[in-house]
């Protein structure tokens, strides 16, 4: 130091040490200790004594911060009062002189490290949220398992209980159900009925009869009235589910788990009703996740345009988020979910989070594939036996020549739906876990017009889904 | 120089007139928001907050009548409002900022039989039969001039309707002196002949029967035996030539032919009008045209009403980064009002927006808003 510490200044700190000791004591977090030590190494006033004896943390980021906001003022109020007193003398001896000096020096260097103290606080209290994201999913699992569970044993029905033949559509990323709706009008059959679970929470109920020759989409107020129907009280038609995700961009886990609970409360989590999933784009890798967390459940998954590789644009995307903002994206949307894989999250204001971008640009789906083949190798031979069915769509382009010397004519099929590959769709990197692997030209017309936004509407696949649920029907 | 500035500015003001003159009269405006109330914005909201099962039957000074289907051992139920109350039960749409959220709560049955589905305490005043549906499908029918049980296996049995079946039924048509019944048998397999038509004099006299699809109803209209009971059912032309029967069928009564509504056209809810291309898988944007059923009819090309729709100007509006439209659909059709779904693709993947679009052709001007209620269904 350059400067003497005064005596008024080492009053102030004496009770600071004091305080933060008996802080830390109370905290009982390594970090905080670490942090606060290194603070001290600065301030240069007592010692940070407190040991790290206990079994339980217990700290409010909130109250230490505003702690040490109530150190500054007294060192800024100490400088102030120092200010005053020298100010009042006429003729300030050296002495004087040199005491104020040394005051305002100290204070400002002190001020500095507690802020810089306050700046600690911040990062380690966001570091304890982002591992509690992390760990908050694998819990909230289990807790619906349990519930899965309790409700399998002791019986408990729901609203939907003794449906057998259930379809679930999910859509993928920067979407809303409505795409999946319109193609699930056209594929559902006479008897069936079509429910709508909204972004919002509002639920949809609709009916499907044949009036007049007409295949007819009747919307039914509410489940009260539904329940008057006779679609509902046979039950011989299937359920068809539009899925719409909480949060668009919402990782795979999220939706996963979110879907769980949502189809439990249903009475659709039990033996005797079988899900058949459907996915476009990164709803396919979300269907594909709830298959795996719950297999015993799910009959099929037919998805279309879904990334099962990395993926290149989700990585663009990714990494130059204000360019996906510009064209309407918002990679940036997230859930509470966080990864256990570092590799894939991003930050938001110092937040850590995990979502379908994070996801797509840093993991094949393999990856979790396999850690599930050496983890349950039951788990994945009921995979192996399920009907998984991933679709691809591709375009055709003109044929152009550039040679000099003939003219190419016709058209030729291009290998992706100009956003993702049609090895990718076709989930080749996921081996025999994959059934059929059918092919179906879309519309579109290049980069600035995908195909990969034509495929949920797109006739052939529509055809699918009538097809794959007319063939998956007990 | 002032000579000269005063001939610039008037060439400047005639070629604003002529600009604004020569301007398209039939473009669309297009406004985000709710419309302002008229009388057929109610229209709309007296067939939006009618459930699957209800039937609007009839208007009595300013009062509307529906009843309510029986399913399975239940009674058919009658209820009524007044158009002060229907206006009143949607008038908080006006000034909701969530109007998606707020129709979603106003369409709950708890909320509807609440505040706007008054019973109907004396049917008598309105000519209504008291229906009751008791096991094994016995009708129980009371009119003002007589009462009857009618057995309806034994009654149906040639359309293979059975005492076990499940069914839905409901009253289609009233009047002073007949009234129709319209059963659903789901228990019937072939869904084609599954919708039945029961037409009786309220003296209980005279009963009629026929299976509702084209082909049977046509059989029916051409053996003459429904003839005393088209009263019952509205005339939707001028010539008074055209009658809709049960919301979907058109009689034409000169020839005895029904009108066949082509797949890719849309009929009005009142039967009044057609909407040519309405009903096409994607609506395509551009001159939207609507005929009188006389004149579509008798196959002539004249349209009463026509308006423009363009789907980039209502992206622009709502700025949407979008990739043209995935569905386009029309989803309320009545005599001066159209509701339209339209969710719009986004530009590399996913949906850029949804909105529906509102246009009230009772007004001057056409005016389309455009707001997010949510609805992508067909309205009956």
């Amino acid at each position: 130091m350059l400067y003497y510490r005064e005596q008024e200044v080492k009053n102030i700190l004496k009770s600071h040490v004091s305080k933060a000791n008996s802080i830390l004591a109370l905290a009982q977090s390594n970090r905080f200790l670490e942090a606060f030590k290194t603070s001290w190494e600065t301030v240069q006033y007592g010692s940070i004594s407190s040991s790290l004896t206990g079994s339980v943390m217990a700290f409010d980021s909130t109250e230490l911060k505003s702690e040490v906001d109530m150190w500054i003022r007294d060192l800024k109020a100490c400088k102030q009062q120092a200010e005053n007193k020298f100010r009042s003398l006429e003729k300030p001896t050296y002495e004087e002189e040199r005491k104020y000096a040394n005051i305002v020096s100290d204070v400002t260097v002190l001020v500095d490290t507690y802020q810089d103290l306050k700046g600690k606080i911040d990062e380690i209290d966001q570091d304890f949220k982002n591992a509690v994201r992390v760990y908050r999913a694998p819990m909230r699992e289990a807790l619906t398992d349990i519930s899965i569970l309790y409700h399998s044993v002791n019986h408990v029905k729901g609203n939907f209980t003794g449906f057998k033949n259930v379809s679930v559509y999910v859509h993928g990323i920067e979407d809303t159900g409505n795409g999946f709706f319109e193609s699930v009008k056209e594929a559902a059959k006479d008897g069936d009925i079509i429910l709508r679970v909204n972004r919002d929470g509002s639920k949809e109920y609709y009916r499907v009869t044949i009036l007049n020759d007409e295949k007819m989409i009747e919307q039914v107020s509410d489940f009260k009235k539904l329940q008057d129907t006779a679609q509902y009280k046979n039950k011989t038609g299937r359920l068809h589910i539009i899925y719409e995700t909480e949060q668009k961009n919402e990782h795979r886990q999220e939706t996963s788990d979110d879907l769980a609970e949502k189809l439990n409360e249903m009475g659709l989590m039990n033996e005797n009703t079988k899900i058949d999933m459907f996915g476009h784009s990164y709803g396919g890798r979300r269907s594909l996740q709830f298959a795996m967390d719950y297999p015993d459940h799910v009959r099929s998954i037919t998805s279309i345009g879904t990334p099962y590789d990395t993926n290149y644009l989700s990585t663009m995307a990714n990494n130059v988020r204000w360019a996906a903002e510009k064209i309407g994206q918002d990679p940036k949307d997230t859930s509470d979910y966080l990864d256990f894989n570092e590799k894939n999250r991003n930050t938001k204001d110092g937040m850590e989070y995990s979502n379908a971008y994070t996801d797509m640009a840093s993991e094949p789906m393999t990856e979790d594939i396999h850690h599930l083949k050496s983890a349950n190798p039951e788990v994945y031979q009921k995979l192996l036996k399920m009907d998984i069915t991933a679709a691809a769509g591709y375009r055709m382009e003109d044929t152009v020549s550039f040679s000099p010397y003939y003219t190419a004519s016709g058209k030729h099929k291009i290998s992706s739906d100009d956003t993702v590959s049609v090895e990718s769709q076709n989930g080749e990197i996921l081996g025999n876990l994959i059934d059929k692997k059918p092919q179906i030209e879309v519309e579109g017309s290049g980069v600035t017009n995908p195909g990969h936004i034509y495929e949920v509407e797109d006739e052939e696949f529509i055809h699918l889904i009538e097809e794959t649920n007319e063939k998956q029907r007990q | 120089m002032l000579k000269k500035q005063i001939i610039i500015l008037s060439l400047f003001l005639i070629i604003m007139l002529l600009t604004a003159g020569c301007k398209d009269q039939s473009s669309t405006v297009y406004e985000k928001g709710f419309p302002k109330d008229s009388p057929a914005l109610m229209e709309f909201m007296k067939y939006y907050f009618t459930d699957y099962n209800d039937k609007y039957l009839l208007r009595n000074d300013h009062t509307n009548v529906f009843s309510r289907g029986a399913n399975g051992q239940q009674d058919i139920q009658f209820y009524q409002y007044t158009d002060a109350q229907l206006k009143d039960y949607y008038q908080p749409l006006m000034k909701e900022k969530n109007q998606k959220k707020l129709l979603h709560d106003l369409k709950q049955s708890e909320s509807l039989e609440k505040s706007l589905h008054h019973s109907v305490k004396n049917i008598e005043k309105y000519d209504l039969p008291s229906i009751k549906m008791k096991p094994d499908l016995q009708l129980n029918i009371k009119t003002k001039e007589n009462e009857k049980k009618l057995d309806l296996p034994s009654l149906l049995r040639e359309y293979g309707v059975k005492k076990t079946d499940e069914t839905e039924i409901n009253i289609e048509a009233v009047n002073q002196k007949s009234f129709a019944l319209f059963i659903q048998d789901y228990s019937i397999e072939d869904p084609v002949n599954r919708t039945i038509g029961i037409f009786l004099t309220n003296d209980l006299q005279h009963i009629e029967t026929t299976i509702l699809n084209k082909d049977k109803l046509q059989q029916s209209v051409s053996s003459g035996k429904l003839k005393r009971f088209y009263d019952l059912f509205p005339k939707i032309a001028s010539s008074e030539r055209y009658l809709l029967l049960f919301d979907h069928m058109i009689v034409d009564q000169k020839t005895n032919q029904l009108i066949d509504i082509k797949k890719e056209d849309y009929l009005s809810i009142d039967g009044k009008y057609v909407y040519v291309n309405g009903a096409k898988d994607k609506l395509a944007d551009g001159t939207q045209r609507i005929q009188t059923i006389e004149d579509y009819a008798e196959g002539k090309e004249k349209y009463d009403k026509q308006f423009d729709i363009d789907y980039q100007a209502i992206a622009k509006e709502l700025g949407l980064k979008e990739n043209g439209p995935s569905i386009a659909k029309v989803n309320y059709f009545g005599e001066d009002f159209v509701v339209l779904s339209l969710n719009y693709r986004g530009k590399l993947v996913g949906s850029a927006g949804f909105t529906n679009v509102m246009i009230d052709l009772s007004k001057k001007g056409n005016t389309a808003n455009l707001v997010d209620l949510g609805i992508q269904s067909k309205i009956k």
